[in-house]
């Protein structure tokens, strides 16, 4: 009798079993390492409409975040600056500049500028600056050394879990309230310990972040 | 079997080539996999919003209206002008620095003026004020190397001297710093009332210590308590020439 089989069916079955095992690796770990936002939101660098260099005004120029962000304090949104901010000294710094055009236009008509944002929190998460602010998270725990950034991109994955991951350990982010928009400095700059001047704060301002869902989707 | 690994290989190839690493750069919307009401109707601060002509989301007043809790100041236009500005807080010198017709001078009762007061007007100039009048209030801010001129120096006499014929009292401060000066902007929108009188006592502190006598004793004790040591003092002349225009930009 005949094999019915030829002889190279005998391994078939492995392979197949490599082959699935390979492929189900190989589909698991690209999900993994593509389907979350610190590869999806991590380095978005729009271009705005006008090349604003925080490098030069923050990090230069020694511009504190509030003089533009100023109601950073005391709202949930970190207002983006009004054009006449803009203009309270361009116009009569670089007043040539063809850069600065959208900005003449913008202040001549009224019309607000179009600044693409970049960080972007969904519309069922509440975030507010204000409390993270005034409870000694710096800028930079967020959004990186924007004082270092030509051109802003986006640094921190702000996942929910990067979220979870501060409120569950803070001291690791807590820092003096007048540290808060000094994008450079760090415990260690102060010769100071983070860990153990972050749980004397958290002590201190009885920092207990929410970590239940309500906390911040309402 | 080397079939499979050959095109496994080249698949794996092909999808980092065309997706990248992450952190890599990128200039276009970023991708949402699950988008499940990321984007909601509604609008946020400072958000766009088709629904109105000019497609801005936060409205302002209509032309005509006051919002709740705030009020047209009494007075008329010619009289003091504040009316012209629109609704406010309210006409008193806490909100104007205006009494009736005249500026006023001190602080409003509704501010106590002490060392935390200071404080928070040292910590708010230095945000607000110090990129054109400097950390030391003479108007050789960082604008000034940038072309803007004509900064007030708060060590003149029309600061300093209530004699004199153009002397800023805090109530006119206080309009400064609202609606602006000359070429300097209005500040009312960014800076809080309260906020905007304690600059105007840090500025006054900055005045007062500028025209302190050295001749008075507590006054050159604190000096000299605050004098820098003999060593810099000693490594000065040290320092080669050619750093020596750098020193004025690095104390800004």
């Amino acid at each position: 009798m005949a094999n019915t089989f030829p002889r190279w069916t005998n391994t078939l079955p492995l392979k197949l079993l490599v082959c699935i095992l390979f492929i189900g690796l190989g589909v698991s770990a690209g999900v993994a390492y593509y389907f979350t936002q610190s590869y999806t939101r991590v380095g978005y660098q729009p271009s705005q409409p006008i090349p604003f260099s925080h490098q030069i005004h923050a990090g230069q120029l020694g511009m504190d975040c509030r003089y533009c962000h100023s109601f950073v304090e005391q709202s949930g949104a970190a207002n983006v600056p009004t054009s006449d901010t803009c203009w309270r000294c361009h116009q009569s710094v670089k007043t040539n500049s063809p850069l600065l055009e959208p900005l003449r236009e913008s202040v001549a008509t009224g019309k607000p500028l179009e600044w693409v944002k970049v960080h972007k929190t969904p519309d069922y998460a509440y975030f507010n600056h204000s409390v993270h602010v005034d409870s000694g998270i710096s800028c930079v725990s967020c959004h990186g050394k924007i004082n270092e950034m030509p051109v802003v991109f986006h640094h921190e994955s702000q996942s929910m879990g990067w979220c979870l991951d501060c409120h569950r350990a803070p001291e690791n982010h807590l820092r003096p309230l007048d540290k808060i928009t000094n994008l450079d400095w760090t415990a260690k700059s102060d010769g100071l310990n983070q860990k153990d001047m972050g749980l004397k704060l958290k002590e201190a301002w009885h920092i207990e972040p929410p970590t239940n869902c309500a906390g911040c989707h309402r | 079997m080397r079939y499979f690994f050959f095109a496994y290989l080249l698949s794996i190839v092909l999808v980092v080539g065309f997706a990248g690493f992450r952190g890599d750069k990128f200039t276009h919307t970023p991708i949402e996999i699950f988008n499940d009401m990321d984007q909601q109707a509604k609008v946020k601060a400072q958000g766009s919003n088709a629904f109105f002509a000019d497609g801005v989301g936060s409205r302002k007043p209509v032309t005509g209206t006051i919002p709740m809790g705030l009020k047209i100041p009494d007075g008329t236009a010619a009289s003091g002008g504040f009316a012209v500005y629109g609704f406010s807080h309210g006409s008193d010198y806490y909100n104007t620095g205006k009494i009736g017709d005249f500026w006023g001078d001190g602080f409003p009762e509704q501010v106590t003026v002490d060392a935390a007061f200071v404080r928070l007007g040292r910590e708010r100039y230095d945000i607000n004020c110090t990129p054109c009048h400097g950390r030391a209030g003479n108007g050789l801010g960082i604008t000034s190397q940038y072309g803007m001129a004509n900064i007030a120096n708060f060590s003149t006499p029309s600061f300093l001297n209530p004699q004199a014929a153009d002397y800023r009292s805090n109530g006119n401060i206080f309009d400064t710093i609202t609606h602006g000066r000359g070429q300097m902007g209005p500040y009312g929108a960014n800076i809080p009332v309260k906020e905007r009188w304690a600059i105007i006592a840090w500025v006054r502190t900055m005045e007062i210590s500028r025209t302190a006598p050295l001749s008075e004793p507590s006054i050159r004790d604190a000096w000299t308590a605050l004098a820098p040591p003999p060593s810099t003092a000693a490594a000065a002349p040290a320092t080669p020439p050619a750093a020596a225009p750098a020193a004025p930009a690095a104390a800004q």
